[in-house]
């Protein structure tokens, strides 16, 4: 059973096309990560499956209806861009958004306040949203989206601009809901995080899907084909050696793409220098992401990650 | 519905409930009362110092008349009737300069040094001719440096003619008392027109009341302009500040635009309804509770006239929030709304422009017209039906329906740019794209 399905859907802005016959499957109660560089058609496909904007052509299927709003009660959505009343209290501006979505009056108010306990914000209940830090704000508008327990919970790069600690809090609140049976889409160009929460991903390229399927299957199917290296000294001890293929620095360690024996290449550098790390693994989403959009594409996404990490 | 309902809700919480709303609400009326006591105040205020004037009077006879004239009146016309201790009015003072007492000397240089020096207001020059039928001296000026003051030069230019026609007549051999009787001058009265039932019965006319006949529908019109100005053209600003905000995209999530869009019309209607139940509670209170209000403003605010109040009030709401909400969904920043708000604008103060030629000629062409004109049917119409002679049977329930139409016709184009400018960032767009979204929808 899906909560989500879509069926060669197709959307063009003006001469561009921002989404080329996208099919996919959301199962109900997965983690599904929705990834891809900024502007490669997340955004328009999400936006689509609320129907906040119509496709051209396909079919979307949300909860069991479909092509209308009717489901979207039961979706909570965190959008990239986001914001709120300013010279709203933190109370009422919860309840607005459950109202919106269905909930009574009262009942807002109740899990409003239980919502509010759990981030450590029962304080603020009473003051107006100008008057919250950032984190607070964050938090709180992260609380409006899951204020009614949606079935499905849509969230459109939820981590950027958190600190460690919010971030955590509001990871853990994720992982809560979908093992109460929420089912989530997480859209992000962070592959790394999306590595780390997702169960199935979806990959999204200029508009074409380029990945689909469990995180397992996807890793599997390129093979243990790469090795993850620490080693005293820089990455110039790999360059020219006949095993290595591609080299991407990941910060605490180097990834390297195989082209030959993983063995020699080890004997290589143990010669050379004082080896601390030696994994032979699968390889990453972006390694396998790199291999289908090619370095240029790789380069964009890595833009576009130092850019999130610039605003965090 | 229900979505509808929760949006129109909270918007209308938001905007009540800020202290600008009720700073106004208050602000207004005490505004209001506050220009009645100082205007009162003024009036108990006047400049009651002495005006002293001088009279040349090269007649010989107009002089002492003027200074009997003024005596009479500084004597018995200064206090006030109900306190005759409280001196109301400033004296006049004549002082007659006779030219022969000053041969070497023009009356006109010297009067106008002591005019500028202050020492006189003005001072009246009266031609030796004046009382004759012919002559070639029959000047009569009024040589001042404050024209402002009126009072002054309208007595004595009163009293001069009164005289002369006097003289004039008591020249030719008639009895003065008979001249008095033929002369006195009669009052005349504006009335009604003289109604018969379809039994017959006669209702005589009734004398009629400007004030109430004009003054209580032209200020419920100003009354339905300042409801509509204070509430259509802060939805743009409410809608503009949402997608500044990024609230945007969150609600259209929940709600559709359309429903968004209705919520937020509906929660303007509801916040100028509030306002016009207190202004308006506020004057039927004061009207019905103050016995000097004439009986014709009590009966001019009848139920009828409200409630068609209340009617075109509403339309001009929807007609114009529709407008102003599509313009903030389809601008990105403030400085974009500059542009595109002045041809709204323009027809929503139209019909005030309207107000003189419309009063004057309320069945005439251009008011007939401007009433069937949709956008400024609601002022236009509601003034005509209320000023005499009203409108024909049909005049009303076409522009009722005409501008019901065109309110529908508005906000369904509304809630078409609405939806797409609503998640739109960027460079606000011209008239003519947004005449595409309209069409493409």
């Amino acid at each position: 059973m899906n909560a989500v399905s879509l069926r060669d859907v197709s959307r063009s802005f003006g001469e561009t096309l921002a989404v080329n016959e996208l099919s996919l499957d959301v199962p109900k109660g997965a983690i599904y990560g929705f990834i891809g560089p900024n502007g490669s058609g997340k955004t328009t496909t999400i936006r689509m499956i609320l129907h906040i904007i119509h496709q051209d052509s396909g079919t979307i299927e949300v909860l069991g209806e479909s092509n209308t709003r009717a489901a979207n009660d039961r979706v909570g959505y965190l959008p990239e861009e986001r914001g709120l009343y300013k010279k709203s209290k933190v109370t009422e501006l919860l309840s607005y958004y459950a109202t919106l979505k269905g909930m009574s009056l009262a009942d807002s108010k109740t899990e409003g306040l239980a919502w509010l306990e759990r981030f450590d914000l029962a304080h603020v209940a009473k003051q107006k949203i100008e008057t919250l830090s950032k984190g607070m704000a964050q938090k709180v508008q992260f609380i409006a989206t899951v204020i009614t327990r949606p079935d499905l919970l849509i969230l459109d790069e939820p981590f950027t601009g958190l600190d460690p600690v919010n971030h955590e809090a509001l990871r853990d609140s994720i992982l809560d809901l979908n093992r109460d049976g929420t089912t989530v889409i997480f859209s992000t160009h962070d592959m790394s995080m999306a590595e780390r929460m997702c169960d199935f991903v979806c990959m999204i390229f200029r508009g074409d899907k380029v990945l689909d399927g469990t995180l397992d299957e996807i890793q599997s199917s390129k093979g243990e084909d790469t090795v993850r290296l620490r080693f005293d000294g820089d990455a110039s001890l790999l360059e020219g050696h006949p095993s290595v293929e591609r080299v991407t620095d990941m910060g605490q360690y180097q990834e390297v793409r195989l082209a030959g024996d993983a063995q020699s290449l080890l004997q290589h550098l143990v010669e050379q220098t004082r080896v601390q790390l030696f994994e032979i693994a699968r390889p990453s989403l972006h390694d396998i992401f790199v291999r289908i959009a090619g370095p240029e594409a790789a380069a964009e996404v890595m833009a576009s990650a130092q850019d999130q990490a610039s605003k965090n | 519905m229900s979505k509808i309902s929760t949006v129109m809700r909270n918007e209308y919480l938001r905007a009540v409930r800020t202290k600008a709303f009720i700073l106004g609400v208050l602000l207004t009326p005490v505004l209001f009362g506050a220009s009645i006591i100082i205007m009162a105040i003024a009036e108990n205020n006047k400049d009651l110092t002495d005006r002293h004037f001088a009279v040349v009077d090269r007649s010989g006879m107009l002089g002492a008349v003027i200074e009997q004239a003024m005596q009479a009146r500084n004597e018995h016309q200064l206090y006030d009737k109900d306190d005759p201790e409280e001196q109301v009015k400033p004296r006049w003072i004549p002082e007659i300069w006779n030219p022969a007492d000053h041969p070497d000397e023009r009356a006109d240089v010297v009067l106008s040094q002591r005019v500028d020096d202050g020492d006189l207001i003005g001072f009246l020059s009266i031609g030796a001719d004046i009382p004759a039928l012919d002559g070639d001296d029959r000047e009569l000026a009024w040589f001042t440096d404050t024209p402002t003051y009126n009072d002054l030069p309208s007595a004595l230019g009163q009293t001069v003619n009164n005289t002369v026609r006097h003289h004039r007549l008591t020249s030719s051999d008639m009895d003065a008392e008979l001249i008095a009787k033929l002369s006195k001058s009669v009052k005349m009265t504006t009335m009604g027109l003289v109604e018969v039932d379809t039994d017959g019965t006669v209702h005589e006319a009734e004398e009629t009341d400007k004030f109430a006949e004009i003054g209580v529908p032209v200020g419920l019109a100003f009354l339905l302009f300042m409801l509509v100005m204070m509430s259509t053209p802060a939805l743009m600003n409410n809608v503009l500040e949402e997608k500044m905000q990024r609230i945007a995209e969150v609600l259209v999530s929940s709600v559709s635009p359309f429903q968004l869009l209705m919520g937020k019309l509906l929660s303007a209607v509801l916040v100028s309804l509030t306002l016009g139940v207190i202004y308006l509670g506020g004057v039927l209170i004061f009207v019905h509770n103050f016995d000097k209000v004439p009986p014709a403003v009590v009966e001019a605010l009848d139920l009828n006239t409200l409630l068609l109040f209340v009617l075109f009030l509403v339309m001009s709401l929807m007609i114009y929030g529709s407008v102003f909400a599509g313009l903030g969904a389809a601008c990105s920043e403030i400085q974009d709304t500059q542009t595109l708000i002045m041809p709204a604008m323009l027809f929503l103060i139209m019909p005030i422009m309207f107000i003189g030629p419309v009063i004057e000629s309320p069945d005439g062409t251009l008011a007939t017209l401007l009433s069937f004109f949709p956008p400024a049917t609601p002022m236009i119409m509601f003034m005509r039906a209320g000023i005499p002679p009203g409108v024909d049977w049909w005049e009303l329930p076409l522009a009722i329906v005409l501008c019901t139409g065109f309110c529908i016709v508005s906000v369904w184009a509304a809630s078409r740019v609405f939806r797409v400018g609503i998640l739109m960032q960027g460079k606000a767009p011209t008239w003519r794209q947004m005449w595409g979204w309209i069409r493409a929808g």
